[in-house]
């Protein structure tokens, strides 16, 4: 599982929306942001579980770590990196509901 | 973030899935995509506000090109439930669509509500925890479906 699941492939029809858009074209080279994991009173912890595996490819035991951490702490960094990739794991998370941002990492 | 259990979708040999859901189900999903659609053209809402909320906690607003992208993401899932709702048997990509809306109608009815905590369910109708044990149900039955493949 990579980090290829672009709302558009979840649609499962045409070109991604990151195509569509030029979200991947953004700046933000080399300064790494956060993306950061909000915990909210109504989502599944399976589904928060299941969109860390499928957006960042992490492997099970860490997608619960992290689900746990958000769920105990209220929020959780669950992935640094380009700026630009941030932002589009962030609309990758929120097609399953899930509330997220990007923060500069400090 | 809770836990919860199981509903009507089998995983079949092609690797499609199976919906045994009652037409009163399937008209519910159909109707939480229509209403995800016109949240998206109600930017005063709750929901908009939590579908749409901003990325960038650094800046002042998020880029167009970020919101944009979002109202692609939700059209695209909303396109692919109205034209899987009836369906006996969908593909992985329309079941991802399924648990996407299902996800996003969570989201948005939670914002609606005004729940900020766990503890502030309790305050809700009968009839609206009754939705979200219905959305629960179904999303976990995907879930299923998708990651642990069953056979007809």
């Amino acid at each position: 599982m990579g980090i290829d699941t672009s709302a558009a492939s979840v649609a499962g029809a045409g070109p991604s929306v990151a195509e569509r858009t030029g979200v991947e074209a953004d700046a933000g080279v080399g300064v790494p942001y956060n993306v950061v994991l909000w915990n909210d009173p109504v989502t599944l912890m399976e589904v928060v579980v299941r969109a860390l595996k499928k957006v960042f490819g992490y492997g099970s035991e860490k997608a619960e770590l992290l689900m746990l951490t958000a769920h105990r702490e209220g929020k959780a960094v669950v992935w640094t990196g380009e700026r630009d990739r941030a932002v589009r794991h962030c609309l990758e998370l929120g097609t399953y509901g899930l509330q997220s941002t990007v923060a500069r990492a400090t | 973030m809770t836990r919860r259990r199981r509903a009507g979708f089998l995983r079949l040999d092609d690797g499609r899935i199976a919906v045994r859901l009652p037409s009163a189900v399937r008209s519910f999903v159909a109707a939480a995509a229509e209403r995800l659609r016109e949240v998206g053209e109600s930017p005063g809402s709750p929901g908009f506000a939590r579908l749409f909320g901003r990325i960038d906690e650094t800046a002042d607003a998020d880029d167009p090109a970020y919101v944009l992208a979002r109202q692609l993401a939700v059209d695209d899932v909303v396109a692919a439930v109205a034209a899987s709702a009836e369906k006996p048997v969908i593909d992985p990509e329309e079941a991802e669509a399924w648990l996407a809306v299902l996800g996003m109608t969570l989201s948005r009815r939670s914002e609606e509500l005004g729940l900020r905590t766990e503890e502030d369910r309790a305050g809700i109708t009968r009839e609206d925890e009754a939705v979200i044990r219905v959305v629960y149900a179904l999303q976990a039955g995907l879930i299923d479906a998708l990651d642990e493949p069953e056979h007809a």
